[in-house]
């Protein structure tokens, strides 16, 4: 007897709510609230909105608890309510520079104007599990806290510093900062890939759009790539600055005519400088890749400013010769929402196209047995008449 | 200039702005608290000014700003979103994938819809007015007045013979169709036939290739002069295109190597159709196997109409079945 | 801007943009055949309700437009209802309207998209007068089942060798609407057009 599957509503339902059991677990231990994933996971919530597109700690811990964990899964979420949010008006660039800083780090520098700032970082942690998490029973009496002392060990008083790539006295061998293809005069309108589609070759601002977006894994992959040697010149790369704290987003109203501040965001920016032998019209200077994401992601900003100077071959005049200098691979296959989309489509049912394959395979199949048989009847024939 | 270098991260990257956590405010039919069919007007507007460029330009991928919409890429989201910007409140949906209206993604999709419009579904090809499909065309031919929206994976016919969409382009924009050919060329040369059995590249008004999405090319012949105006979306590649009613449609081929469609030794064994698409069913573990109509409208008004396939008393069961 | 003076424009703006799109989208995949556009109650001086419809379902901030012949009061009332640029040059519009009786030598300057992106071409919304007496064309192309009759009046005779120059850059191209009072018909860049033969 044949019983055909319907894949009806009631199996779509019954799916549905044994994720939401799974996404529950074992009920004897207390639910995670939005609050504790947004304070104590919170570098997975600033993943999640710089990949998302959209800054929002609340939604994005939101998005993550109803995702169970699933980063990409919390970043498709986070994407696909973004798209329906109307948009008001566009804000003033935020001015890094005047950033109120958490951490600040120059590797190419020994020190600096405002000094290095170690910050909360896992850098110098041993990577040894610390059992005492194991027991959160007692925690809220004993919580870690910094001192004061602590937090100023590394840093001079002032909780904001200029950009060091933006001092006086390298102009000589550093590239200005306002380099690109594209004029980067003011009013130079700054291009959006969520509302007008990729078309290659993209501007600077295209490019470090999709990669601020991009998957976190991928850049550090691509950007590995180039580390190893998968790139064209602009030798080794040295972390000009990289630093992460709080920045202001201002609003300049038409009818106020000046820019009032609308909020704060966290972000990292790194700005990495690499060495560059110069062209027939550009000097031998050190050159710029740049990287900026919201919250605090030091491995996807390097990775981004890795990138974003290997993608600067066509303008930097650097023969093509790596993956990660390839920009319409790099930028095409830099979203997960859609590679995991097309990645993931392959459980959808194909069988019209696999009934398909089957078909003319079987006929490939019986015109291979046919020619080998005729093959063989005419070696046979010729070994007779030999 | 420092602050303007780097807004270029930033400055179009929306930033959540007091959102409303607890329900959107409801419009316009749908229950589901958001806007009639999902998208806000002004993706609408930008949707429909690409159709009727498509339109216009019979088999031309016009580049459009594909949203993300509430199921992955790969899940139909260009299908969707030219449905979405199509479908008016007196329409009647069927959504089919392989053919078939119960599969779970055509399922969902339509109830996408039911909620977010209201309007009235159907399983009836001939009662639709807005079929949404993926991977067929439906059997029953089409009319004047219906419009049929492909979902499409990859929407450029070149990809597989030049994978840069800035080489392909400008294939496209001179005409240079060759490669195509010579690809086609190749499986005769070596398997003397032509070894493409889906997503079958077609001339679409004698100028731009054309993919017909992952249909059989069993299918192809039902686009060419179809009464009906066909619309394909394709979300993570952000193309829209379209064949006009009554548009020439000519699947690739040689003159010594025409073009030719699947057929099968067997019938469907629940209605007995000898003309339709059949998928291939195994039944047991001993190579028993079965073909049913792969569109199961189809199938249904024939058995409907009393036409019984070698299989056909035994399965009764069919309908009735929900099994999750 | 006078307020007091900018009329209405959709009861509905999600249904009445949803109705107006799928007769345009009918009318241009079916070229020269009729379709009926109302359900509006007022427009500016000069410009049909047809016209005023399709400007509603289509324009917006991302499409700059260049009215040809229409008053300040028509410019005003595309600004409020649609937020589009407004431009009084043809080169960079999305789309060109002509007001009824125009001369149509200015058609030409706009573009017909490139070789690349065909798409990026002008639409131009030229109002007539009828679309049911006057000038025959017999029109074929993709969407006609072997021919399809038109006739129009109040239109510029110039307009049809202007429309033949136009199919022969295809793919490249503008797209038009002829738009009479209450209803259109759509004339692709793919349409060869016969005629006009004079009607009396």
């Amino acid at each position: 007897m044949y019983v055909a599957v319907k894949g009806g509503e009631k199996a779509i339902r019954n799916a549905h709510a044994q994720l939401a059991e799974e996404r529950r677990g074992d009920t004897g231990v207390p639910e995670l609230s939005v609050a504790q994933i947004r304070n104590q996971l919170s570098l997975a919530v600033d993943r999640v909105m710089a990949e998302g597109s959209l800054y929002d700690p609340e939604l994005a811990a939101l998005a993550l608890k109803q995702a169970r964990g699933d980063v990409i899964e919390a970043i498709f979420l986070l994407r696909a309510y973004r798209t329906t949010l109307p948009r008001f008006a566009a804000t003033e660039p935020v001015n890094t520079a005047a950033m109120r800083l958490k951490r600040r780090i120059s590797s190419a520098f020994k020190d600096m104007p405002g000094g290095q700032m170690l910050g909360p970082t896992f850098d110098y942690t041993h990577r040894l599990l610390d059992f005492s998490l194991l027991d959160d029973s007692g925690e809220a009496a004993d919580a870690p806290q910094a001192t004061q002392a602590d937090r100023s060990e590394h840093a001079e008083p002032c909780a904001t510093a200029p950009r060091v790539c933006d001092l006086t006295g390298m102009e000589e061998l550093l590239e200005p900062a306002a380099s690109g293809e594209s004029d980067w005069g003011t009013e130079a309108p700054v291009g959006d890939l969520t509302r007008d589609p990729i078309r290659f070759p993209v501007d600077r601002d295209i490019r470090l759009q999709n990669l601020s977006r991009a998957d976190e894994g991928f850049l550090l992959s691509m950007g590995y790539s180039t580390q190893r040697g998968f790139k064209g010149s602009g030798g080794h790369p040295f972390a000009g600055e990289i630093r992460s704290g709080t920045v202001a987003v201002e609003l300049a109203p038409e009818e106020l005519g000046f820019p009032v501040c609308i909020g704060e965001l966290k972000v990292t920016e790194a700005e990495l400088l690499f060495l560059y032998d110069g062209s027939e019209t550009t000097p031998p200077q050190f050159t710029r890749g740049y990287g900026l994401t919201f919250g605090s992601n030091e491995r996807k900003t390097i990775a981004m400013a890795l990138l974003d100077r290997a993608l600067r071959c066509r303008e930097l005049d650097e023969e093509v010769v790596a993956p990660a200098q390839d920009e319409e691979f790099v930028l095409s296959h830099s979203d997960n929402v859609e590679a995991t989309g097309f990645v993931e489509h392959l459980k959808l049912p194909h069988h019209v196209d696999f009934q398909s394959e089957l078909e003319i395979l079987r006929r490939l199949r019986t015109e291979w047995t046919e020619r080998g048989e005729r093959r063989a009847q005419l070696l046979d024939t010729m070994k007779g008449a030999a | 200039m420092q602050g303007h270098f780097i807004s270029t991260a930033t400055d179009n990257t929306s930033i959540g702005t007091a959102p409303q956590r607890t329900g959107r405010q409801a419009q316009e039919g749908g229950d589901s608290g958001y806007n009639f069919a999902f998208l806000d007007e002004q993706t609408k507007r930008m949707v429909r000014r690409a159709l009727l460029k498509a339109v216009a330009i019979p088999g031309y991928q016009v580049p459009f700003a594909s949203r993300e919409m509430p199921m992955p890429y790969g899940w139909g989201t260009g299908g969707i979103q030219v449905t979405a910007s199509v479908i008016k409140h007196d329409d009647v949906l069927k959504v089919i994938d392989q053919g078939a209206d119960d599969t779970t993604n055509a399922v969902s999709i339509r109830s996408f819809f039911a909620r977010t419009t209201g309007v009235a579904t159907t399983e009836s090809t001939a009662e639709a007015t807005l079929v949404q499909t993926r991977h067929r065309i439906p059997e029953q031919p089409l009319r004047e007045g219906q419009i049929l929206v492909y979902q499409v994976p990859i929407p450029e016919p070149l990809r597989w013979v030049e994978p840069r969409e800035t080489e392909t382009r400008t294939m496209h924009a001179h005409e240079e169709y060759g490669v195509m050919h010579v690809k086609l060329y190749e499986d005769i040369a070596r398997h003397g036939r032509i070894a493409t059995s889906f997503d079958y590249p077609v001339l679409v008004a004698g100028r731009y290739v054309m993919s017909p999405s992952p249909i059989p090319k069993f299918d192809n012949p039902k686009m060419h002069d179809s009464p009906a105006l066909q619309l394909f979306g394709a979300g993570r590649e952000q193309r829209i295109y379209a064949i006009p009613p009554y548009t020439t449609v000519r699947s690739l081929d040689f003159e010594d190597f025409p073009f030719e469609v699947q057929q099968w030794d067997a019938c469907c064994g629940l209605c007995g159709a000898d003309d339709s698409y059949l998928d291939e069913i195994i039944l047991d573990d001993a190579g028993g196997r079965m073909f049913v109509c792969s569109d199961s409208d189809h199938c249904r008004k024939r058995r409907e109409a009393g036409h019984v396939g070698p299989m056909g008393g035994t399965t009764q069961t069919l309908e009735g079945s929900d099994n999750g | 801007m006078r307020m007091q003076t900018i009329l209405p424009g959709f009861d509905n703006p999600v249904h009445d943009a949803g109705r107006i799109f799928r007769a345009v989208l009918d009318a241009m995949a079916r070229p020269g055949r009729v379709v009926s556009l109302t359900g509006l109650s007022g427009t500016p001086a000069g410009m049909h309700v047809s016209t005023a419809a399709v400007a509603l379902t289509l324009f917006d901030a991302d499409t700059p437009v260049c009215p040809e012949g229409f008053g300040d009061d028509s410019a005003a009332w595309l600004q409020f209802h649609c937020g589009c640029p407004v431009l009084s040059a043809p080169e960079e519009a999305l789309f060109g309207l002509f007001r009824s009786g125009m001369q149509l030598d200015g058609a030409e300057r706009y573009s017909g998209g490139s070789e690349s992106y065909p798409d990026r071409s002008a639409t131009l919304l030229v109002q007539v007068d009828s679309l049911r007496e006057g000038d025959q064309l017999r029109l074929e192309g993709p969407g006609i089942q072997d021919e399809q009759r038109l006739a129009v009046s109040g239109l510029d005779r110039a307009f049809w060798p202007l429309f033949a120059r136009n199919r022969a850059t295809y793919p490249l191209g503008v797209d038009v609407i002829l738009c009479a009072p209450s209803e259109v018909a759509c004339l692709p860049r793919t349409i060869t057009a016969r005629g006009p033969i004079t009607c009396m």
